[in-house]
Parts: C-alpha cells; structure tokens; sequence
C-alpha cells in the first residue's frame, strides 16, 4: 500500500473539523481545570477543616486512576443515574475534572513561592481575606506558574485523543472512522499524527520562550 | 436518587479484573524495561554529537513528545502492519509502542542526570586516557544513574496509567476486562469503581515508594 495523495487530500477537511472539535474540547476543558484547581488550591491551603481533607483526597484520587477509566467511568456510570451529557460535553468534563488536579498542585506551588512577608504586610495593613488572596496573594503567585499551566494546557490537547473511546468525533475519532470505512490507515492516522504536531509543537516552543522572558523579570 | 451497589457483582468481577491486572502489570515491566534502556541509548547518542544520527534522534524525540500515545498506539498497529507485513500482537505491539514512547521521556531525565556530573570527571577521563566506552561505564553513568532513579520511577507509575490505552487495540488488560464485565452484567458501576480502586492503590503505593527512594538518593 502506497501513499495515496488524492485520497489524502480528500479526506482532509473532515480531519480538520475533528481538531476544531479537539481544539473546542481543549479550550472548555483547560477553562474548567484552570478555575477548579484554583478553587483547589485555596480552600486546600486555608485549611478549611473536613473540605480540605475531602479536597485532598480528590487530588489524591484523580492523579491515581488513569484519565481512560474516568473517561468510562462518567460516560457508562452517569446515564444509569438518569444523567445524560452526551459524549463532547462527558469528554470535556472529564478533561477539566482530571486536570483540575494536576493544576491544584501548580497552584499551591506558586501560593507557597509567595513571600511570607506578603502574608504578614497584609495582616499588618489588616486586608480583608479576599483582597488579600485577589490583589497581594494570586497575581504574584499566577505568574510564575503560566508556564506550568501552559505545559498541562499542551499535554491536555494531546490527551484529549483519549475522548475518541467515548466516541467524541474529535480528530483521532475521524481518522479511525475514515480508516475502518475505507480499509485505508495509513493516509488518515498520518494526517491525524501531523496535525497534533503542527498544533502542539509551536505552541512548546512558545512555552519554553514565555518560561525563558518571565524568569528572567523576576 | 439511590445507588443500587452489589457486593456480588463486585465479588463476581474481581477475579476477571484481577487477570486483566495481570496483564497490565506485565505491560508496565516490559514497557518500563524497553523505556529504560532504550532512553540510554537516546540520551547516549544524542550528547555524543554523533553527526546525523544525534539530530535525527532529537527530531524523533521531539516528534513522539507531540503528539498523543493514543495517536502512536494506533499508527503502530495498523499502519505498520499494512505497510510493511509485519504482524505482531497487540500485546506486543502495546509493549513497544509505550516503551519507545516513555523512552522519548526518560532520555531526558538520563541527559539532565548526565548533566549533572561535574566536568572534572569528563576531563579526569580524558586526562588518564580512558577510551570514550570505559568513560561512559565506568565513570559517568555510574554517577548519573542513581540519581534519576526517582525520576523513572514516576515515569514507570505514568506508563501503569496508559496501559488501558490499549484497549484501543484490543488487549485485554483491566479496564477491558471492566468494559466486558460492564457489557455482560450492565454492572457499570461496579465493574468500573473496581478498575479504579486497583489503580489507584497501586499508583498510590508506588507513589509513597517513589517518594522514599527520593528522599534516599536526592533528586535532581
């Protein structure tokens, strides 16, 4: 079998409306684990008693099973209880939820890099909790772990090809599909491959550059 | 809204579960063992300089780092396969496909630890005329490998989390096991809490491992 480039030219538009899907996918999905591991992350390190246990067995848990058993489990589990999402919105849940961990600890990270004297100033200056946590605490402490979150932000987009198993029709899911149909892999899984390159491999780059300029500021 | 929970199923699926576990266990080992010596070797060519094939293993490097295991499992096993005849398992095929993977991971990890032994040693080596093999075995790598001990041991938790990957592919490993329990019984709920309580304590108790031999050997 031979690299057919008609068949491959062919096939592409309905490769590219797949990566829209994992681009779609990738954005809601960073946005819900970007806000709930934020959420995490400070109720965790308030030490709000009971939550912050529950909360850290929720970490504990997410990191320790893999993201294709969360995936199974929310897309067959859920509509035995009556809830039914449908497969994009399950997968992006799915996405934000198992990130929201990884994220949590990036958060607390960059929480605990913060000087204590920022801490101490604002007690001294009696700052109310909030401003303290949105003006003094989070903008010193977010800076310093964009890259971070950019690097999860990455490794999201690629694993979001996972979804495919809970038959959300991102990009792997339509080349699979185009490859059973027309008994040909090669030209549309290599497609699929170089997609998720041309999309991942620029944006590290751009992250290793964002990492080098915000290093060298502080 | 009541969960309907039966400790029968559970008792029914955990023997089917605790063969997939098998054989996701035996899918780590030899994919962690491929990751580990192959990543060597990776990180071996590409800090000799060695014209032509350090660049094209950085490339390849690269490459496998952007894009999805998924995306590789599947490339592997039916592209490879219809190109060029070869036929291997899926188990197999799963083996090589996360080990090479994992080893694009690993090689970096063994290029920070080489990078952490001090120039001296180099220069020492090449002062008492040591050949460049008997450098790398006997003065480097003796140095750099304990050091990223940790760091693999993360790796090798990580490759336990793909391996339902494999389904994909057919394998029959713990969470297709699950899914055909699943499918027979339509016992979901236990089938699939079962799959993750055993993930999750393993990762865990390989985790606090991890953790131990870190605080052994330093990291990096």
């Amino acid at each position: 079998m031979t690299w057919d480039t008609d068949f491959a030219i062919s096939i592409l538009p309905r490769l590219l409306q797949g990566l829209w899907i994992t681009i779609q996918a990738t954005m809601a999905g960073i946005a819900i684990a970007l806000a709930l591991g934020l959420i995490v992350a400070v109720i965790r390190y308030m030490r709000v008693p009971v939550l912050s246990q529950v909360l850290g067995f929720y970490v504990l848990f997410v990191r320790g099973t893999p993201l294709l058993v969360q995936a199974y489990a929310a897309f067959f589990i859920l509509p035995t209880f009556g809830i039914v999402l449908g497969p994009l919105l399950t997968g992006i849940i799915v996405l934000g939820v198992n990130y929201s961990a990884y994220t949590a600890e990036v958060y607390r990270s960059g929480i605990e890099d913060v000087a204590k004297g920022q801490w101490e100033a604002a007690t001294a200056l009696s700052l109310p909790a909030r401003p303290t946590w949105t003006r003094i605490v989070l903008p010193q402490a977010v800076r310093s772990i964009v890259p971070m979150l950019g690097n999860y932000w990455i490794q999201m987009f690629k694993d979001s090809a996972i979804l495919s198993a809970i038959t959300v029709s991102e990009l792997l899911y339509v080349g699979q599909t185009i490859g059973a149909d027309q008994y040909r892999y090669l030209e549309p899984l290599t497609i699929v491959g170089v997609l998720f390159l041309a999309v991942s491999y620029p944006a590290a780059v751009l992250i290793r550059r964002l990492e080098r300029r915000l290093a060298i500021s502080r | 809204m009541t969960v309907d929970w039966s400790w029968h199923a559970v008792a029914e699926a955990f023997p089917l579960l605790l063969r997939g576990l098998v054989v996701t266990l035996e899918i780590t080992v030899l994919a962690a063992l491929l990751s580990y010596v192959l990543g060597l070797v990776f990180a071996v060519i590409r800090m000799s300089r060695i014209p032509v094939l350090s660049q094209l293993t950085f490339l390849f490097i690269e490459a496998v780092r952007s894009t999805p295991l998924l995306v590789q499992v599947f490339m592997f096993y039916y592209v490879l396969q219809s190109q060029t005849g070869i036929l291997l398992s899926a188990f197999l095929s799963g083996v090589i496909v996360i080990g090479v993977h994992y080893a694009c991971y690993t090689s970096e990890v063994y290029r920070a630890g080489i990078e952490a032994v001090p120039k001296g040693q180099w220069e020492a080596a090449t002062a008492l005329n040591l050949p460049r093999g008997r450098v790398w075995t006997s003065v480097i790598l003796p140095q750099a490998v304990p050091r990223v001990l940790p760091a693999l041991g993360n790796y090798t938790i990580a490759m336990f989390k793909e391996t339902p990957l494999l389904l994909g592919i057919g394998v029959l490993e713990m969470l297709n096991r699950a899914k055909e329990y699943g499918a027979e019984t339509f016992r979901v709920l236990e089938a699939y809490t079962l799959a993750g309580v055993f993930f999750l304590v393993i990762s865990y108790i390989a985790s606090v491992m991890v953790r131990r031999l870190e605080s052994r050997v330093g990291t990096l």
